[in-house]
C-alpha cells in the first residue's frame, strides 16, 4: 500500500485533551482527530465537513514523536469570552488559564517533531495530497489554513513529505515499532531490550473518530503507547505495517 | 494518565458492605480539638406543643454523618434543601430549608407524600412559613421554646448570629441556650431538624425515604436510563453507546475537588462559541458519572497531600489492567511520607519492608499540585505517569549521594529541595515562584532536561536572599528555606546546608543524566603531577588530604578546586573575625552572592591575603591551603566559570570548614567555636 509519510515540526504545541477546561491539559502527541483537522485544513475543506471522508475504515493514520519534548505548566493571558462579541477584546477582565505546552527537551536549541503516516483508501486524496506534501524546498504546503500544532497560537511546519511502500503484516513478538502503539493490539513490551535512559513510555486515551455530527464514535477513544523520547518501542503486537525503509509502525484504531 | 476514567475505576473499586449511592454526597465534619467533645444535636419542631427547641441527641462519631445523611450545603446558588447541617450553617435551616425541601418535593413529583403533608401541617401549626420562591421560606423564630409566651422578648436574626432580648447570639450559644450548658469544651457541631407529630411519634426528617429520594433524583443517582430506539450516544469514560450520556453531570461535581479540574460546561468548550452542544465535546453516562462522582470522595479524602507547601493528588495508576485499591492507597502514602521525611535511605529502608517490590512496578505515579478558592480549581503542575521504579531510583541516588556526604550534610530528601531553593510569598501566603520547586521535581521524576547553571543560580539565589534575611531582625519571607532556625549568628549551618544540599542535589542529577551539561567532570588531568601535601605538621598534611579527597570524590575541576580553596581562607579569615568579637563576620560582606567576576574573584582574594595577614593566620595550614589553591588556579582574569558558578565553588569551601576544627586554630578561637561546633554535631535540617 501507499504511504505518505510527511513530518509536522514547530516549537511548541498544545493539543487541549477532551476532558480538560478550566486548566487546559494537553495530550503529548497530536490525537488522530487533530492530525485528520491539520490534514483536511491542508487540503482547504470546511471544518467539520470531512469526519466521515476520514473515517478508521477509509483513512489509516499513524504518528510517531521524532525529538524528546518535556510538557510545562505556563499561565496564559486569554480573552474573557463570554460571547462572541467578546473577541474583540473589549471584554474589561483577561482569564489567567493554566496551559499545558509541550515544548522540546531544550526550548533553546530543539524543535518538536512529529512524523505522521499516512493512508487512505481514496487514491484521489492519496493524489492531492501527496502533490501538496512533496513539494520541493519551503513553500506554503497549504490550500486553506495555517498549520497549527493545536492552538492557533503554536505555529508549526511540514517537512520531508514523501510516499513509501508499505506491508500489513500479523502478529510479531520481537519488533521495534517506531509510531505509538494502540494499547489493544499490544502482546507486551520487551523491557530486557530497552536501555535504562532512552525510554519514557506514557499510556495515554486520545480521541480517534467522529462521525458526521462531531459526536465521539464507540471506537472513538483509545489508549496509545507513547515513546516520550523517540527510540522505537520493542514490543510484541498483534497486527503491524512493515515499511519499505525497515520501519515497523502501527496505525492509531 | 487519563483523570476521568482514573477517578471511574477507583470510585468503582472501593464500593465497601455499606456503600449505596448517597454515599458519594456524604461529607466529612471538621474535628474539633483534642480537648473538647463534639456532640450533635436535634432541632424539634413539635407539632403538639407548637413549639420549635433544641435537644441534646449524642456524643458525635465518625458514623454520625453516615447514619443522618449529612451532605454539607447545596452548592452554588441551587436550592438549600439539605437538612443535616453543620451548627455554622443553622441560618441556612433557619430559613429557607424546608421551604426549598418543599418546593423540590414538588419539583420532582413528590408533592402529596408523607413529607410534603408533615411540612404542609409544620406551616400550618405556624411553626414555619413556606414561599414559593427559592430562598423565601424561613422558621417562625417567635416559636422557640425559650421566647415563646414572652412577648416582651424579641428575636432578631442575621445569617452569622441570633439576637434576643438585645443580646447576640452566635449560632452555638444558642444551642447552648436551650441545652444550659455552659461548658465550652463541649461543642455542638451537627444539626438535625426532627419533627414532633401530634401523636408524639418522633421523624428525623433527614432520614426519611422520600428525602433520599429526592436527593438521589436531583443528584442524577438513581438507575442509568433505558437505551431507547435511537441507541443513545457514546460516554466518554467508558466508551459505551448509552442513553442519558450528557454533559450535565459536570455541573454536580464539587467546585473544589479533582473533577473540577477536567469538566464545567461553559461557552470555551462549546462548538463555534454557540454556548450549546457541549455533549459534542464531554459527556457520561449515569452510571460513570456515579463512579467518578464516588472516585472524587475518595481522592479528595484519601489520595490528597501537601507537597512544598501547596495541595497536590497523588494518584499512583496501575500499568496493567490489574487495580488494586489497597496497594494503590500503600503507594501514595509512601510516596507522601517521602517527601515529608528528612532521610531518603531510612525511607527506603521503610518500604521495602512495607511493600512488594515485584509489585511497585507495575504501577506508575500521578502528582496533580492545584490551588482552590473553593469555587474553582487551578492546576499549578502535573507530573505524570512516573514509573515508580524511577521514583525509587531517585530516591536512592539522593541517599547514597547524602551518604557520600558524611560529615558534611546529615539529612537529604526529595522533600528536602523544597527547602533549598528561595519561594517568595505575597501577603495572602501565596506562594509565588513555587513554580521552580515544581518544574524541578518535575524534571527530576520525569527525566527531563536542567540546565546546569539553573541550578547553581538557585543556589546563589538561596544564599543571597537567606543571607539577606539573616542579617535582619526578623527574616519576613522565604520561609520555605527554615530560616528561623539559623537566626541569631547561625548563619554559617544555613550556607552550609545550602550549598552541600546542592552539591547532593546536582550529583543526583548528573547521575541521572539529565543536566544539559555536567558540573563536576574533573578527569584527573593534571593532578599526577602534584606532589602530594607534606608540611612538617601531620594534622595539615591530614586536614588538606581529607580536603583533597572531598574534591576528588565530587570530581571538581581545576578552576573550582582553587575557588573551593579560596573559601576555605575566607572561613578561616571568619573565625579569626569572630574571635576580634566581629559578629557579622565583615569578610562575608565581601562576596556578591548574585555573581562575581574574576577580576573581582581576584580581589577577594587580595583581601584575603590581607586579612590573613591582619589578622596573624598565615600558619602553616593557611599557607598549606594557598599552595593547593595557587596550584590550580592564578585567577589570571580568565573567565573559565560563570560569575554565580565562582560565588558557589567559593562558598563550597567556606561551607566545608563550617564547624569544623582546623588544625592552626588559636585557643581563643576554639572557645569561640566551641558552641558552634557542638551544635554542627546535633545539627539537623529544619522541617515545617
Amino acid at each position: 500500500m501507499k504511504i505518505i509519510s510527511f513530518h509536522l515540526r514547530g516549537k511548541m504545541a498544545h493539543f487541549r485533551r477532551y476532558y480538560a477546561n478550566s486548566s487546559a491539559l494537553s495530550y503529548s502527541i497530536p490525537p488522530r482527530t487533530t492530525l485528520i483537522g491539520i490534514v483536511a485544513g491542508l487540503l482547504g475543506w470546511e471544518r467539520d465537513k470531512y469526519y466521515e471522508i476520514f473515517s478508521l475504515n477509509s483513512c489509516k493514520v499513524a504518528v510517531a514523536s521524532c525529538a524528546p519534548v518535556k510538557k510545562c505548566m505556563q499561565k496564559l493571558n486569554l480573552l474573557m469570552i463570554k460571547k462572541a462579541g467578546d473577541l474583540n477584546g473589549s471584554a474589561e477582565h483577561h482569564s489567567q488559564t493554566a496551559t499545558e505546552l509541550i515544548i522540546p527537551q531544550n526550548i533553546r536549541t530543539g524543535i518538536i517533531d512529529y512524523q505522521v503516516w499516512l493512508h487512505h483508501r481514496d487514491n484521489k486524496i492519496m493524489d492531492m495530497l501527496g502533490k501538496l506534501l512533496q513539494l520541493e524546498g519551503r513553500g506554503y504546503k497549504s490550500l486553506g489554513i495555517s498549520l497549527a500544532l493545536g492552538t492557533v497560537f503554536n505555529l508549526g511546519w511540514v517537512d520531508d513529505g514523501c510516499i513509501i511502500e508499505g506491508v500489513e503484516k500479523e502478529k510479531s513478538n520481537d519488533l521495534s515499532i517506531a509510531s505509538v502503539i494502540p494499547v489493544k493490539k499490544l502482546i507486551g513490551i520487551q523491557t530486557e531490550r530497552m536501555g535504562a535512559d532512552e525510554y519514557r513510555l506514557v499510556k495515554e486515551e486520545i480521541p480517534l473518530e467522529f462521525d458526521s455530527q462531531r459526536h465521539i464514535t464507540e471506537r472513538g477513544l483509545g489508549n496509545m503507547m507513547i515513546n516520550l523520547n523517540s527510540s522505537p518501542i520493542p514490543a510484541g503486537v498483534e497486527s503491524y505495517v512493515q515499511l519499505e525503509n525497515g520501519k515497523c509502525i502501527m496505525w492509531m484504531e | 494518565m487519563n483523570l476521568p476514567q482514573l477517578t471511574a475505576c477507583i470510585g468503582d473499586s472501593l464500593k465497601n458492605a455499606n456503600h449505596n449511592l448517597l454515599t458519594s454526597l456524604i461529607k466529612r465534619l471538621k474535628k474539633v480539638k483534642e480537648t473538647e467533645t463534639a456532640y450533635s444535636v436535634f432541632l424539634i419542631f413539635d407539632l403538639e406543643a407548637r413549639e420549635i427547641r433544641f435537644c441534646l441527641n449524642k456524643e458525635l462519631s465518625e458514623s454520625c454523618v453516615d447514619k443522618y445523611f449529612y451532605f454539607g450545603n447545596n452548592s452554588a446558588a441551587s436550592s438549600q434543601y439539605y437538612l443535616a447541617r453543620e451548627t455554622k450553617s443553622l441560618n441556612y435551616l433557619l430559613t429557607s430549608v424546608l421551604s426549598d425541601l418543599y418546593s423540590m418535593l414538588g419539583k420532582y413529583n413528590m408533592p402529596i407524600g408523607e413529607l410534603a403533608s408533615i411540612i404542609k401541617r409544620m406551616e400550618s401549626s405556624g411553626l414555619i412559613q413556606l414561599a414559593p420562591k427559592k430562598g423565601d421560606g424561613r422558621v417562625n423564630l417567635g416559636e422557640f421554646s425559650i421566647v415563646k409566651g414572652n412577648d416582651k422578648l424579641n428575636v432578631a436574626f442575621d445569617n452569622k448570629a441570633l439576637t434576643i432580648d438585645g443580646h447576640n447570639y452566635g449560632f452555638e450559644a444558642v444551642i447552648r441556650l436551650f441545652i444550659n450548658d455552659d461548658n465550652k469544651k463541649n461543642r455542638y457541631v451537627l444539626v438535625i431538624p426532627v419533627v414532633k407529630l401530634e401523636n408524639g411519634e418522633e421523624i428525623i426528617l433527614s432520614t426519611h425515604p422520600e428525602y433520599l429520594e429526592l436527593v438521589r433524583q436531583a443528584n442524577n443517582l438513581g438507575d442509568e436510563p433505558q437505551t431507547g430506539k435511537d441507541g443513545g450516544r457514546v460516554c466518554y469514560v467508558c466508551g459505551s453507546k448509552k442513553s442519558g450520556v450528557s454533559s450535565d453531570y459536570s455541573a454536580k461535581f464539587s467546585r473544589s475537588g479533582i473533577n473540577k479540574i477536567f469538566t464545567t460546561t461553559t461557552i470555551n468548550t462549546s462548538p463555534y462559541l454557540q454556548n450549546n452542544n457541549y455533549d459534542q465535546i464531554y459527556s457520561m453516562c449515569t452510571s460513570c458519572y456515579q463512579k467518578i462522582l464516588h472516585g472524587e470522595k475518595i481522592i479528595t479524602e484519601q489520595f490528597r497531600s501537601r507537597i512544598a507547601g501547596e495541595d497536590v493528588f497523588i494518584i499512583p495508576e496501575g500499568l496493567t489492567a490489574s487495580f488494586n485499591y489497597n496497594f494503590l492507597f500503600r503507594l501514595k502514602n509512601g510516596v507522601d511520607l517521602a517527601f515529608n521525611t528528612n532521610i531518603a535511605n531510612k525511607w527506603l529502608d521503610d518500604l521495602e519492608g512495607a511493600l512488594d517490590f515485584d509489585q511497585v512496578q507495575l504501577y506508575s505515579l500521578n502528582f496533580l499540585f492545584y490551588r482552590t478558592d473553593g469555587n474553582s480549581v487551578s492546576i499549578l503542575e502535573t507530573i505524570e505517569d512516573v514509573p515508580t521504579l524511577r521514583f525509587v531510583k531517585v530516591m536512592r541516588i539522593l541517599a547514597e549521594k547524602t551518604f557520600d556526604m558524611e560529615h558534611q550534610l546529615r539529612e537529604f530528601s526529595i522533600g528536602q529541595i523544597y527547602r533549598i531553593i528561595p519561594v517568595r510569598t505575597n501577603k495572602k501566603g501565596e506562594q509565588l515562584d513555587i513554580g521552580n520547586v515544581l518544574s524541578l521535581y518535575k524534571a527530576l521524576l520525569l527525566g527531563e532536561q536542567i540546565r546546569s547553571a539553573a541550578l547553581i543560580n538557585y543556589a546563589a539565589d538561596a544564599l543571597d536572599k537567606g543571607m539577606r534575611q539573616l542579617s535582619k531582625d526578623k527574616a519576613d519571607n522565604y520561609q520555605n528555606m527554615g530560616l528561623r532556625y539559623y537566626a541569631g549568628g547561625r548563619e554559617d549551618f544555613f550556607i552550609k546546608r545550602i550549598i552541600m544540599s546542592y552539591l547532593v542535589l546536582i550529583e543526583t542529577c548528573q547521575q541521572l543524566n539529565i543536566l544539559d551539561k555536567p558540573v563536576f567532570d574533573f578527569n584527573g588531568e593534571g593532578a599526577n603531577h602534584l606532589d602530594k601535601i607534606n608540611t612538617a605538621s601531620e594534622k595539615v598534611n591530614s586536614s588538606i588530604e581529607a580536603m583533597e579527597k572531598f574534591l576528588d570524590d565530587r570530581k571538581f575541576d581545576k578552576e573550582a578546586r582553587a575557588l573551593f580553596y579560596l573559601g576555605v581562607l575566607i572561613n578561616r579569615v571568619a573565625i579569626a573575625q569572630l574571635e576580634k568579637e566581629h559578629k557579622k563576620k565583615p569578610v562575608l560582606k565581601k562576596i556578591q552572592f548574585q555573581g562575581m567576576k574574576s577580576k573581582e574573584v581576584y580581589r577577594l582574594y587580595l583581601d584575603v591575603l590581607e586579612k590573613l595577614q591582619q589578622y596573624d593566620r598565615f600558619s602553616l595550614f593557611a599557607e598549606a591551603v594557598l599552595n593547593r589553591l595557587h596550584y590550580y588556579g592564578s585567577f589570571n582574569h580568565t573567565e573559565m566559570l560563570g560569575e554565580r558558578e565562582n560565588v558557589f565553588f567559593i562558598m563550597s569551601g567556606y561551607a566545608y570548614l563550617v564547624g569544623t576544627k582546623t588544625p592552626d586554630i588559636t585557643k581563643g578561637e576554639e572557645d569561640i567555636m566551641a558552641d558552634s561546633i557542638e551544635e554542627s554535631d546535633h545539627n539537623e535540617t529544619p522541617i515545617s
